[in-house]
């Protein structure tokens, strides 16, 4: 036991000090030969004028000082002028030097440079002055900081006077170098200031690299040695724990509950990633519309082909429906992500009943199922994506055709179609199924069946009459449509709405395109499941062991070979491949759980599979949203490729290499050790594989969950509650509206009406004043041609609601009533209105986002009418731009009433006074400015 | 004596002693957490025999410090990974001229105001015993002759926990567990190399650890009673994080005596040396050494501040370690939670936390210790029985965690709602180090012998890997 302690302790050293130390340490860096001043509070500007010189003095010129460098700036608008930098020992003083260095750099420049100057080092170590000139024309600026945090020894003058501020400044060596060549040097830096000699350093380095680790492993072992000798005396063992009671109930805990527990814990998981997801992608917002729209045109919307356009697909919309229909936004969506979560992971029931039905034991069953749920793909769960049902959905499919196949009966077809029927509601893709299961039934029963050919063809006519039924009237549109029938064309449009199985590329691009596909699958499921699944599969084909293997084995190689037929035409978004995983899966466990795994075969496929890992490009970057379009990709490119070529020589593309032939060998390594030593890999090895396999799925599934979520997924953003700040504010079951205006129409703003509309179910009509130009979410009433008179009221073809939200960027009109929620995350407000409707002022003139324009007014009508008698007044929230000063004047009724200069990028709130606007029918303000913004304008009678 | 110590103690003990002792030398000058300030707190009370003010005065640092600080670049190296302290001859040379000119009044002006003047005095007066040593030598060898002198006490620390994991299990092969995951975790050691207060208050809790669980493992005595008392009473006298010892002090005596049902009379013979000491101590300090502006600072701030609620504190503390709930307000200040104190500071960042691991490598030691928790649960539940039977030490376990964790958060909502800032960090709850190292052998030694040896080596191998690693990053940070 001593030993193998010793050598797990050993092996984790050396693992330590091959990849991460090596790494570190022969990198190569930068060296740095002194930092006279670095970091001691905020970054602040230290001018210099034409011809002016900051000196900081007791800098120390080491020998191996070969470039300085600072920071500069060109003021805006300018070009640096050249520099002149002088590195001087002190002339006076016990370590006076005659050293000077001197350097040119030439100007021309723009912005802010971080500059590297080469000097000539001194030949001792020397105390000194640097300076640096300006010789042009133009000012400049030093990149300085303030001593707050810190002080740092030299003083900066400008011109002989002092500065407060320091010039961070650096010294380093021209060559980079890595730890390792420069050891030496390091201990002699690190025996400065201390009362031993770098000598100490190099035996204090040798003792804890050497002495420590033999220290504690003679620890180790005297104690487990001595513990030995106790567990030889003492029958029980020395500490270890009572497990007998807790294993038998381990061991009686059945499969399914194992799922269950699993499951629970997976949808917890995925639920906690749904939730925190922020954003929503292409579809998404049209399946949360139309499961609103289902609500409202129940139950005609159930089969309704035209609004939807993505033929029989439709489950995820009834799925997301029925929390729609229960709650409203934020809890409406939230149940949906918990809907979906469970769905996905539901795939877990079919799995482990396909694992039952081919003679799992129960727990052998439950690893498949298990691992089926929580396969990296699960990102999907983020979204409200059809995969989320079609990838059950899929699975009841190929369980129910293998039923099919493996006893034939018209009860297990009848079950085959309706799971079929489901498979194509939940995703239109997997119609392709539909002939899998009279191929698998007829293969099946041909290969597997009793008598004579003709005798196995007329028994599978008669145990399948339901099914032959079925696809002759299946059959009829495929047949009828091409030859004009119009009813059989439009049931096959119907059914498969936009989508096509047409293929346009060659036999090799499609193969490409499989072998891509499959890739994933393969790196995706742990690489050693495919190396054990395919040529189980191919044995079973070639020589089944019995006609449940033979069926089950024709089933998933035809439902996989369709599967990436239907993607011919497809994107390389990996969600379309998440059915294969389960596939890949199931027969793997089944080979292990049966001892069926075949050396000749693992060894084969771990090559060829290796093979093909290296003939597929793998791109690490593909934006934003690549760890939920592509989750096994940016894993595999990313944590294998990228980060492993961080410790070793050559690129990610070398690592990857690296990576599949490693994996090639290991797979021979194992079926090596399968066909001399299959004992070795028995038990716990076993188990350890297994477990290493389990452990690479789940590492992949929560990359890509923490990646996606973190990221695109924008869960540091505004949470689905603020978002939802419409139904939450709003009594259940009142509606609200969308007021289109100014801002609010232009095609810039329609993501944001789209993010309002997503995550809030209650806005349920949108008025646009005059005319629309945005689309408008399916099942929204949409009122065109909004208008108001001169006394503000407001004129609509269908009145407006109480609750509105409207943009809040200065447009044409806003709204007269109370600002009932305003988020900060977007430019809308939710207002309640106030009756009878009419707007608080109208607006001309003004640009984009309230930009007034140069030489024009942006001119402002406040309605009076309706208000109550007083004092009003209107506030603007006026706005620089970030370069330059903004002046503004305000001009009340041709009467000068506000002016004055706004800094850069500073805010003011100027108040406006309106006498008398009650009594009055409307007051006019014209607002002119240079550069000005006018980010808001609120009207109050607190003035 | 020496052949009594048994031969796995020993090794682990001059492991730890070589780790110390490397961290000490690798460790720039000042840049251990809040050096400048302990080392002054000692200089200033080594010179004059009074302590700084946490307010008043007008040098925070002795001028010896100042110039150290400023003359080479120590002061502005804090914090900044970039920059690189002064390390030529020539610098050190100017240095000592700048100190002799400045004589011996350069020693005793740093009256204050010092943040830590707040601190009781124990540690400081501990460390003034090597600072007086090192007054034959250099600035640099007081410094130095200082850091081993906390070294010291992470033995202390190492020894305590061998003694406590003595009293729970009777295999050695849990105790060597035990005693190496605070011998060799990175944290510990290198703030054993450093001059600071946590350095005492380590080795009396875990001092107090060992001595709670043999006085309710073998009932109580007059001595016991004393020593626990004792260890409560350093603790008391070295960091007002000290004063949360009072709970488990409490605790283990409560359980003992309720075991051991003795006469009031012999309740009172036991107890009246041990409380007459902690009374004593407290009294003298809270009478003649604590500061004008309260006895304690920091994390025990005793005056009331606004703002503060029972469930806003049971909601801060939730998202400390969890997401946040739908019904809970969010979380005031930054992002800081159980990854920044329990894995990333409690097992290593070192300097002013500007050193410090990958991000992967706190990725790793964050599963482990998922599984290690996964563990325990399954442990307990294996193991009911065992741990059952052996409630009282258990108890006096939790209490000790929970006393120490309960104040940190406390402390921490207290300062989050008042000013942002979370306040605690990882090396605060090295005090419970002994109970960490304890938990990891019961676990541990839970497994299959051979499965336990093999998780133990790998455990024990990992903490002095990063050990190592943290050196090298330490030394290349400041010397590369």
């Amino acid at each position: 036991m001593a030993r193998v302690a010793t050598v797990a302790f050993v092996a984790l050293l050396v693992g330590v000090v091959l990849l991460p130390v090596r790494s570190f340490l022969t990198k190569p860096r930068e060296v740095i030969a002194s930092t006279p001043s670095a970091f001691t509070g905020a970054t602040v500007p230290i001018a210099l004028a034409d011809g002016a010189e900051a000196c900081a003095d007791e800098i120390l010129f080491d020998t191996n000082a070969e470039v300085a460098r600072f920071a500069a700036t060109a003021p805006a608008g300018t070009v640096a002028p050249a520099l002149e930098v002088v590195a001087r020992g002190n002339p006076e003083g016990e370590l006076r030097s005659a050293y000077v260095a001197e350097a040119r750099l030439k100007g021309g420049w723009s912005g802010t440079r971080v500059l590297d100057v080469p000097l000539e080092p001194p030949r001792r170590a020397t105390f000194g002055t640097f300076c640096v000139r300006n010789l042009g024309s133009g000012p400049i600026e030093l990149v300085g900081n303030e001593n707050d945090r810190a002080f740092s020894r030299p003083t900066l003058e400008i011109d002989g006077e002092a500065s407060p501020d320091d010039l961070p400044l650096r010294f380093l060596a021209a060559e980079p170098a890595s730890f390792a060549a420069r050891g030496g040097q390091i201990m002699e830096h690190a025996a400065t200031l201390r009362p031993l000699g770098a000598w100490w350093w190099w035996l204090l380095a040798l003792a804890v690299v050497a002495l420590a680790p033999v220290a504690v492993v003679l620890a180790m072992r005297s104690a487990l040695s001595t513990d030995a000798v106790l567990r030889a005396r003492a029958p029980a063992p020395v500490g270890a724990w009572p497990s007998e009671r807790l294993r038998r109930r381990v061991d009686a805990t059945p499969g399914w509950a194992i799922v269950a527990a699993a499951g629970t814990l997976a949808v917890l998981w995925f639920l906690y990633w749904g939730v925190n997801t922020h954003v929503f992608q292409f579809d998404e917002d049209q399946y949360v519309y139309l499961s609103r729209l289902l609500q409202d045109d129940f139950p005609a919307m159930l089969w309704d082909f035209d609004v939807y356009g993505r033929g029989l697909q439709r489950l995820e919309v009834w799925l997301l429906a029925l929390p729609s229909f229960a709650f409203d936004s934020p809890a409406s969506l939230v149940a949906g992500r918990f809907l979906n979560a469970v769905a996905f992971v539901s795939t877990a029931v079919p799995v482990y009943r396909l694992g039952r039905g081919l003679g799992m034991t129960p727990r052998w069953a439950a690893l498949p199922a298990v691992l089926s749920a929580v396969v990296p793909w699960a990102v999907v769960t983020t979204a409200f994506l059809s995969e989320n049902v079609a990838y059950p959905a899929c699975l009841w499919a190929v369980w129910s055709i293998w039923r099919a196949t493996a006893a034939p009966g018209w009860r297990r077809d009848l079950v085959a179609l309706v799971a079929l029927l489901v498979a194509g509601a939940a995703r239109t893709g997997l119609l392709i199924l539909v002939p899998v299961l009279p191929a698998a039934v007829l293969v099946t029963g041909l290969r597997c069946g009793a008598g004579s050919v003709l005798a196995r063809v007329r028994t599978l006519l008669r145990e399948h009459v339901l099914l032959w039924v079925a696809v002759t009237a299946a059959a009829l549109p495929l047949v009828l449509a091409p030859l004009g029938v119009g009813a059989a064309a439009t049931i096959r449009a119907r059914l498969a709405g936009g989508y096509t199985t047409q293929v346009n590329l060659t036999a090799w691009e499609l193969v490409e395109k499989f072998g891509s596909y499959f890739s994933r699958s393969v790196v995706g499921t742990g690489f050693l499941a495919a190396a054990v699944a395919l040529p189980w599969l191919a044995h079973e084909l070639w020589r089944p062991r019995d006609r449940r293997s033979f069926g089950f084995a024709t089933t998933v190689v035809l439902s996989a070979l369709a599967l990436l037929y239907s993607l011919a035409p497809a994107g390389p978004d990996e969600r379309y491949i998440l059915y294969l995983a389960p596939l890949l899966l199931l027969p793997a466990a089944l080979a292990l759980s049966r001892r069926e795994i075949m050396p000749a075969g693992l060894g084969i496929a771990s090559v060829l599979l290796a093979a093909l890992l290296l003939r597929v490009t793998w791109n690490p970057e593909q934006g934003p949203f690549g760890f939920f379009v592509t989750p096994v990709e940016m894993f595999y490119a990313r944590v294998l490729g990228l980060r492993l070529a961080g410790y070793l020589p050559g690129d990610g593309s070398d690592a990857l290499a690296l990576v599949a032939v490693g994996l090639a060998l290991a797979g021979l390594a194992l079926a090596v050790l399968l066909r001399r030593r299959p004992e070795w890999l028995q038990g716990r090895p076993a188990a350890c594989l297994v477990a290493l396999v389990a452990a690479a799925i789940l590492l992949q599934t929560h990359y890509a969950l923490t990646k996606h979520v973190n990221g695109a997924g924008s869960k540091a953003g505004a949470g689905i509650g603020e978002r939802a700040f419409v139904d939450r504010a709003v009594p259940a079951g009142v509606s609200a509206g969308a007021f289109l205006e100014g801002a609010g129409q232009s095609p810039e703003f329609f993501p944001i009406w789209q993010e309002v509309q997503f995550y809030n179910e209650q806005i349920d009509r949108v008025y646009a004043l005059y005319e629309n130009i945005n689309p408008v979410p399916p099942g929204d009433d949409l009122v065109t041609g909004v208008a108001f008179d001169r006394t503000g009221r407001v004129v609509s073809p269908v009145p407006l609601p109480d609750y509105v939200a409207i943009p809040t960027p200065i447009g044409i009109a806003r709204l007269r009533g109370e600002v009932v929620s305003a988020p900060t995350y977007v430019p809308v407000a939710l207002i309640r209105l106030a009756r009878p409707a009419r707007l608080a002022w109208s607006a001309d003139g003004f640009g984009a986002n309230g930009l007034v324009p140069d030489g024009a007014p942006g001119e402002v009508r406040f309605y009076g009418a309706g208000l109550p008698p007083g004092e009003h007044c209107a506030s603007y929230g006026l706005v620089a731009p970030p370069a330059a000063a903004a002046r503004f004047r305000i001009v009340r009724g041709g009467k000068l009433v506000e002016r004055g200069t706004l800094d850069p990028s500073a805010t003011r709130n100027v108040v406006v006074a309106l006498p008398r606007l009650a009594e009055r029918r409307s007051i006019d303000v014209q607002i002119r400015g240079t550069g000005l913004q006018v980010a808001g304008i609120s009207m109050s009678q607190d003035c | 004596m020496l052949r009594r110590i048994p031969r796995p103690l020993a090794l682990l003990l001059a492991v730890s002693a070589l780790l110390s002792v490397a961290w000490t030398f690798t460790t720039a000058p000042l840049q251990g957490p809040d050096e400048p300030a302990h080392f002054n707190f000692t200089q200033h009370l080594a010179e004059t025999g009074a302590k700084p003010t946490v307010v008043g005065g007008d040098h925070p640092d002795s001028s010896q410090v100042f110039a150290a600080l400023y003359f080479l670049g120590l002061d502005q190296l804090a914090g900044v990974s970039d920059a690189r302290p002064a390390w030529s001859a020539a610098e050190e040379r100017r240095f000592d001229d700048l100190l002799e000119d400045a004589g011996e009044a350069a020693e005793e002006d740093g009256a204050g105001p010092n943040p830590l003047a707040k601190n009781p005095p124990l540690y400081y007066a501990y460390a003034a015993l090597p600072y007086y040593v090192g007054s034959a030598g250099s600035f640099w060898d007081r410094l130095i002759l200082m850091r081993l002198a906390s070294g010291l006490l992470l033995l202390a620390t190492v020894a305590f926990t061998w003694l406590a994991a003595a009293e729970l299990f009777a295999a050695a092969w849990p105790r060597v567990l035990a005693t190496g995951c605070v011998a060799l975790l990175p944290q510990m050691t290198f703030l054993s190399g450093t001059i600071n207060a946590d350095n005492l208050l380590v080795a009396a809790w875990t001092g107090f650890t060992f001595v709670a669980l043999r006085l309710v493992r073998r009932g109580p005595s007059a001595r016991r009673i004393l020593a626990l008392c004792a260890f409560a009473s350093v603790s008391l006298l070295t960091h007002g994080r000290g004063l949360p010892i009072l709970l488990p002090l409490v605790v283990a005596l409560a359980v003992s005596l309720l075991r051991a049902r003795p006469s009031v009379g012999q309740v009172v013979r036991w107890l009246a040396l041990g409380l007459g000491l902690l009374v004593a101590a407290f009294g003298a300090y809270r009478l003649l050494l604590a500061p004008s502006t309260g006895a304690y600072g920091g994390e025990v701030v005793l005056s009331p501040t606004g703002g503060l609620s029972v469930s806003g504190f049971l909601s801060a503390t939730w998202q400390f370690y969890f997401p946040r709930l739908p019904l809970m307000e969010l979380r005031v200040g930054p992002d800081y939670g159980y990854r920044q104190v329990f894995i990333e500071s409690f097992f290593g960042k070192f300097a002013t936390l500007e050193i410090s691991y990958p991000s992967d490598v706190y990725s790793l030691i964050q599963l482990a210790c998922a599984l290690g928790l996964a563990g325990l649960l399954a442990a307990v539940a294996g193991r009911w029985a065992a741990v059952r039977a052996r409630w009282a030490e258990v108890v006096v376990l939790v209490a000790v965690t929970v006393s120490m964790v309960g104040l940190l958060h406390v402390a921490s909502y207290r300062s989050l709602v008042g000013s942002l800032d979370p306040l605690i960090t990882g090396r605060y709850l090295l005090p419970v180090v002994g109970v960490f190292g304890l938990t990891v052998a019961f676990v541990i030694s839970s497994l299959r012998p051979r499965a336990g040896a093999v998780t133990g080596a790998l455990v024990l191998s990992g903490l002095l890997a990063l050990n190592v690693c943290g050196l090298m990053l330490t030394l290349t940070r400041f010397y590369g």
